[in-house]
């Protein structure tokens, strides 16, 4: 069954079943994207759980029209823009002036960081390091287009934007990135 | 070059280590989704919360106190630098003011009284002495000229203060001291000895 048939079952006879295998698809690629935009794994299972409850809460606000997974990352976005936005706020420390537009940076938690353990995790670590120094609008177009593999169709959909607006913010994002790691991709 | 710069970084954003959900994701999912949904606080709702009135209440009351004790236009409040020093006085000294004026003032009106009672009295001796056969009759024309009462006495207060020696204190007069040489003190005893020679034959 696709997700859009899973998430039909799931309105019309409230087929747990069926919001159960969507949450089993839908998990780990929303925590994959959340973990990238914010650098915080406890943070990222907070909102991508807050993310199911929406889906399971407001299942008919969902219309066939668009896709089940723009839907879902639209609401994840959201959430994690929000969760983001909320910590900049509240963090006590923060290391103003870090990157080059001006942005807060915040350390990412080291304790469940997934790529400290694999063979190229400075280079991961570099990696999203340089990404928590983007902007938010530049971080998630990369994101959903480089890490998670979505098309410029599927962006455009989920950040609500034209596809051109897409494309010329991923550009600047991978730019942006390439000048922040300079040093790793010299040759 | 900058094109395979490049396709490494994006190769390297595409192999990134995958982040998977913990075991308990579904159990907390569950958790979350059963847990009655929380109402969010409007505005007003927010600022009349007890979490925050309660901490705006004390810091009120407390600006409101410290307004009152350390308010700078306060009638009690007294500044300790304005305040004039205490008088102390055991140790003025009345020199030349209204005070003492008055003082030798009144001192003055005294003897002037004392003073007439006394001629009053050596007047009705000098009568008594005129009533006796054999005085001189010039004496009665004079005592009867030189009758006078106590506002005439007043009135020539000239007359009388060449004859009347009043006591006044040196502290009174605020007198400039000045040590006197020897021959300025030799000149005062002489001009003392001419009024003590120009007074005896007056008395006698």
């Amino acid at each position: 069954m696709t997700d859009e048939e899973l998430i039909l079952e799931f309105q019309k006879s409230n087929d747990q079943k069926a919001f159960e295998i969507l949450v089993e698809r839908f998990k780990n690629p929303l925590i994959n994207f959340v973990y990238r935009f914010l650098g915080d794994y406890e943070a990222c299972v907070d909102v991508v759980q807050d993310t199911f409850v929406k889906v399971y809460r407001y299942k008919d606000s969902y219309t066939s029209v668009a896709k089940f997974s723009t839907w879902i990352y639209t609401i994840a976005g959201n959430l994690a823009r929000s969760e983001y936005r909320r910590r900049k706020r509240n963090s006590i420390f923060s290391i103003n002036d870090y990157g080059e537009e001006g942005e807060n940076y915040d350390i990412p938690d080291n304790k469940f960081r997934p790529d400290v353990e694999t063979d190229s995790k400075f280079k991961a670590q570099k990696i999203q390091e340089a990404l928590m120094k983007l902007k938010e609008v530049y971080r998630e177009a990369v994101i959903l287009r480089d890490i998670q593999g979505l098309s410029y169709e599927e962006i455009a959909e989920i950040l609500k934007i034209e596809e051109g607006t897409v494309k010329s913010r991923i550009n600047r994002g991978r730019a942006q990135l390439q000048k922040y790691l300079k040093n790793i991709y010299k040759d | 070059m900058e094109e395979n710069i490049n396709n490494k970084l994006l190769d390297d954003l595409r192999n990134l280590p995958k982040v998977s959900a913990p075991d308990n994701f579904e159990e907390e999912l569950w958790k979350k989704i059963y847990k009655p949904e929380e109402k969010k606080e409007s505005f007003w709702q927010k600022i009349f919360s007890t979490n925050k009135l309660i901490p705006a209440a004390a810091t009120a009351a407390a600006i409101i106190i410290i307004f009152f004790l350390v308010r700078p236009n306060s009638s009690d409040y007294e500044d300790p630098f304005m305040i004039e020093p205490p008088v102390r006085e055991d140790i003025i000294t009345v020199s030349n003011d209204d005070a003492g004026v008055s003082g030798m003032i009144e001192q003055k009106q005294k003897i002037e009284q004392q003073e007439w009672k006394s001629d009053e009295l050596s007047r009705s001796s000098l009568k008594k002495e005129s009533a006796k056969p054999g005085a001189d009759s010039s004496i009665k024309d004079n005592l009867t000229e030189s009758a006078t009462t106590p506002e005439t006495l007043s009135q020539s207060s000239g007359a009388i203060n060449d004859e009347v020696q009043f006591d006044i204190d040196k502290e009174e007069l605020n007198f400039l001291k000045r040590n006197l040489t020897d021959q300025e003190k030799q000149e005062i005893l002489e001009l003392k000895r001419k009024i003590k020679a120009s007074d005896t034959p007056k008395a006698e």
